[in-house]
């Protein structure tokens, strides 16, 4: 599931759980499934910071000495 | 028969031989003087270099400076003197030869050069910096050419370079680079051009210290670089060229300085580049943080509603007083309304957000400056709110 669909998704429970005639266990289930997906997210955008990160410093190390930063 | 024939007879021979050879009659010969010395007015040498000698002789000769070793240049003519069996050089003149006499001319061409103006800065053109082709002319063999080629093309690979082919030594090898200024001064796109030659003796270099050279370097329409001979020798062509560099090296490095500017270009172009692609992490950070929060609180505020009924229920029960097994059933749920407690959640990671110990669940009655507290598993921080951004519904 991309990160854009899981966006998507939690927008889809928290309107649920708005409503208030859902009960206890329905609630729960959707909780735990927005916690879920909410954990998948951070864990896409982590995995994808880190090959930013990753990349960035093999460029920093071709990049010629000429620092004048 | 072979007739056989006196000494005389064949040194008469010998001598006619001589006599009737015009080219011997009157000839330059130059050369070093050994074993010489000074008799009643006449001068004895013999004239010689690293593989041949030939002994001189000169009638009332002043002493005129010569001695033993130097280099000299001598006319003259050959003879055979028949009655010594003695081939000799009779010498007419003698005058010193090699560079002591270059070193001369060198000194005074260049103060005449230099009285008519023709090293004057208004013949001087000024080195572009944004240099795409260059023009040299160098012997195409030797070290001189690589030199200027590896260093330009090191610090600025998109440098054109053109080569002249020409000679840098001997007789008219001014001609050949004065051929190859000629052709540069109509290249449209040359934008500098190079004379170039290792180091050598005064000999070697004299194709450069001559008048012909310099005034081709001045009338070129082109700025000359001249990097002539060793960093200590100084030659005509070093007075009227634009400008002089001590080694074909420094020549590269002067031609090639705009490589410099794409780098710097680069490297800004690759913060730019890390500014966007990090900025865009902390949008989707933030976008997923604000959805994170608004589930645990909706989850937040149910559990309150849902753990308010129960409360109700159980003691409406037990005033009943109906069997355990009711209560157990509650009981179950009730447990598992614990794990919606809000601790356990926060054990996993997520935070609470308090103001003045109420829980935060919309940025709506929140302004800049308000103190917030948020609670983590092992604890909590104050915090302060600012920069308040909507969420675009």
């Amino acid at each position: 599931m991309s990160f854009e669909e899981n966006g998507k998704k939690i927008n889809e429970i928290i309107k649920k759980l708005e409503k208030e005639n859902l009960g206890i266990e329905e609630s729960t289930l959707l909780y735990e499934e927005g916690v879920k997906l909410a954990k998948d997210s951070y864990k896409i955008l982590n995995e994808n910071k880190g090959k930013i990160i990753i990349l960035k410093e093999e460029l920093d190390s071709l990049k010629t000495d000429d620092e004048e930063e | 028969m072979l007739k056989a024939l006196s000494v005389s007879e064949l040194n008469e021979i010998i001598k006619n031989i001589f006599d009737a050879e015009e080219l011997l009659q009157y000839i330059k010969v130059y050369g070093e003087v050994s074993n010489f010395s000074f008799v009643r007015g006449n001068l004895y040498f013999n004239l010689k270099d690293e593989n041949a000698l030939i002994p001189c002789v000169m009638f009332g000769a002043s002493s005129s400076g010569i001695k033993e070793g130097d280099q000299v240049m001598i006319t003259g003519a050959l003879k055979f003197y028949a009655k010594s069996g003695k081939l000799n050089l009779y010498v007419t003149t003698i005058v010193p030869y090699g560079s002591g006499v270059l070193f001369k001319n060198f000194v005074e061409l260049k103060n005449k050069l230099e009285f008519e103006g023709v090293f004057d800065e208004k013949y001087k053109k000024p080195i572009p910096d944004k240099i795409k082709t260059i023009g040299v002319i160098t012997s195409p063999t030797g070290a001189v050419l690589h030199d200027i080629v590896t260093v330009s093309h090191r610090r600025n690979p998109y440098l054109n370079i053109i080569v002249y082919p020409a000679r840098v030594q001997g007789e008219g090898a001014e001609n050949t680079i004065i051929k190859g200024l000629k052709y540069f001064d109509k290249q449209k796109d040359v934008d500098v051009i190079i004379i170039a030659r290792g180091g050598g003796s005064i000999e070697d270099l004299q194709p450069f210290n001559t008048e012909s050279l310099a005034r081709e370097i001045i009338k070129n329409s082109k700025p000359v670089v001249s990097a002539v001979g060793h960093e200590t020798d100084f030659t005509i062509c070093d007075f009227a060229s634009s400008l002089r560099v001590a080694t074909p090296s420094v020549a590269g490095e002067i031609v090639s300085v705009d490589v410099v500017s794409h780098i710097k270009e680069l490297n800004s172009n690759i913060k730019k580049l890390h500014f966007l692609i990090f900025s865009l992490y902390d949008d989707y950070y933030s976008k997923l943080d604000l959805l994170t929060n608004k589930l645990n609180n909706l989850i937040e505020t149910k559990k309150i509603k849902y753990e308010f009924n129960l409360k109700n229920q159980i003691s409406k029960l037990k005033n009943i007083n109906f069997i355990n097994l009711f209560e157990r059933v509650l009981e179950i749920n009730y447990n598992k309304l614990e794990s919606l407690n809000v601790q356990s959640i926060i054990d996993r990671g997520f935070a609470r957000i308090l103001k003045d110990n109420k829980v935060v669940t919309s940025i709506k009655n929140l302004s800049n400056g308000d103190k917030l507290t948020i609670g983590f598993r092992d604890g909590s921080v104050e915090s302060q709110v600012s920069n308040i951004r909507s969420k675009k519904q």
